[in-house]
């Protein structure tokens, strides 16, 4: 499958267009740090030198992205590299994170019955997420974001995006199908 | 809502929380850091020479016509070319080439604006 809208936001930036970087960034730079973070569980300090680097690296290699796979699953193949490198650096191998994600099916996280602590609180759990969200358009990740991640109240996300209450509702709860819809996309890409 | 709905908006909660908390997102510092530098490497890197759409569609015209010249050459009883078999074989793998320059033209463009 291609990923034909990711193709042209990778050309666009690789040819130096600074409105497509600026666009990039604010859509992928924050889960590529959270992704990150999840990989290190160290200091923020580490995490965000191994963002950094990443982020240049992608930068520095956009031409080569043909639309194989979705951009930031891409950015993350990038990233788990320099992550690698760092552990090697360390003398410690990394970890496959999701070497446990079997044992809860994505597509059951976001049900109708509530969730064991120890399945919120699983790394792999949390780059799924991380993953899932980065797959939202932009006024869903910033919706579910500011209302969930940032305990902002509808009134709050609805003056932050510039809507009135009843559609942020109404915005937030298509936001919460999209987002249980991505993580069953995941699972369906998990080998 | 009902239970139902109240259940899934807690789990979206819950793993947004635990996923992208402001832990796990760069500070507004590092970001404005990190995005300066990624800005820095655009404008420092030597722009790759753009080849104008329009140009790129005006050359395949021009190749077009010239492909119909020689194309009208080879055929027409009084042409010159047409006096050489060799001449004749060459004009016409000239043309057959041509005439694949406009399709490839186009190609080039649909392929820079929809990916």
């Amino acid at each position: 499958m291609e990923w034909a809208s990711d193709l042209v936001l990778a050309r666009k930036v690789a040819t130096g267009d600074e409105a497509s970087l600026a666009t990039f960034y604010a859509r992928y730079a924050d889960p590529l740090f959270a992704f990150v973070c999840h990989h290190l569980d160290e200091s923020r300090a580490e995490a965000e030198d191994i963002w950094q680097e990443a982020l240049l690296a992608a930068l520095q290699g956009l031409s080569t992205y043909q639309g194989q796979c979705r951009l930031f699953t891409w950015l993350c193949g990038i990233a788990q590299h320099k992550i690698a490198d760092h552990f090697r650096r360390q003398g410690r191998r990394a970890t496959d994170v999701f070497s446990d994600v079997g044992e809860a099916r994505l597509s059951v996280l976001v049900s109708d019955a509530p969730l064991p602590e120890e399945v919120v609180v699983r790394r792999a759990t949390r780059i799924r997420v991380v993953q899932a969200l980065a797959l939202l358009t932009d006024d869903y990740r910033r919706a579910l974001v500011a209302r969930y991640a940032d305990e902002r109240s509808v009134d709050e996300v609805a003056r932050m995006l510039g809507r009135t209450y009843k559609a942020t509702e109404s915005l937030l709860a298509r936001a919460r199908d999209a987002f249980r819809e991505a993580l069953a996309s995941l699972e369906e890409e998990t080998p | 809502m009902n239970e139902e709905g109240n259940c899934v908006e807690e789990n979206t909660a819950r793993l947004v929380r635990a996923a992208y908390g402001p832990s796990a997102r760069p500070s507004p510092q590092a970001s404005e850091r990190v995005f300066r530098l990624l800005l820095g490497h655009v404008k420092e890197r030597p722009a790759t020479p753009s080849f104008p759409d329009a140009a790129l569609v005006a050359l395949g015209a021009l190749v077009a016509a010239v492909a119909v010249c020689v194309a009208a050459q080879v055929v027409l009883p009084r042409a010159s070319l047409g006096a050489s078999p060799s001449l004749l074989a060459a004009a016409m793998m000239l043309v057959l080439n041509l005439a694949w320059v406009p399709v490839a033209g186009i190609v080039i463009v649909m392929r820079r604006r929809h990916g």
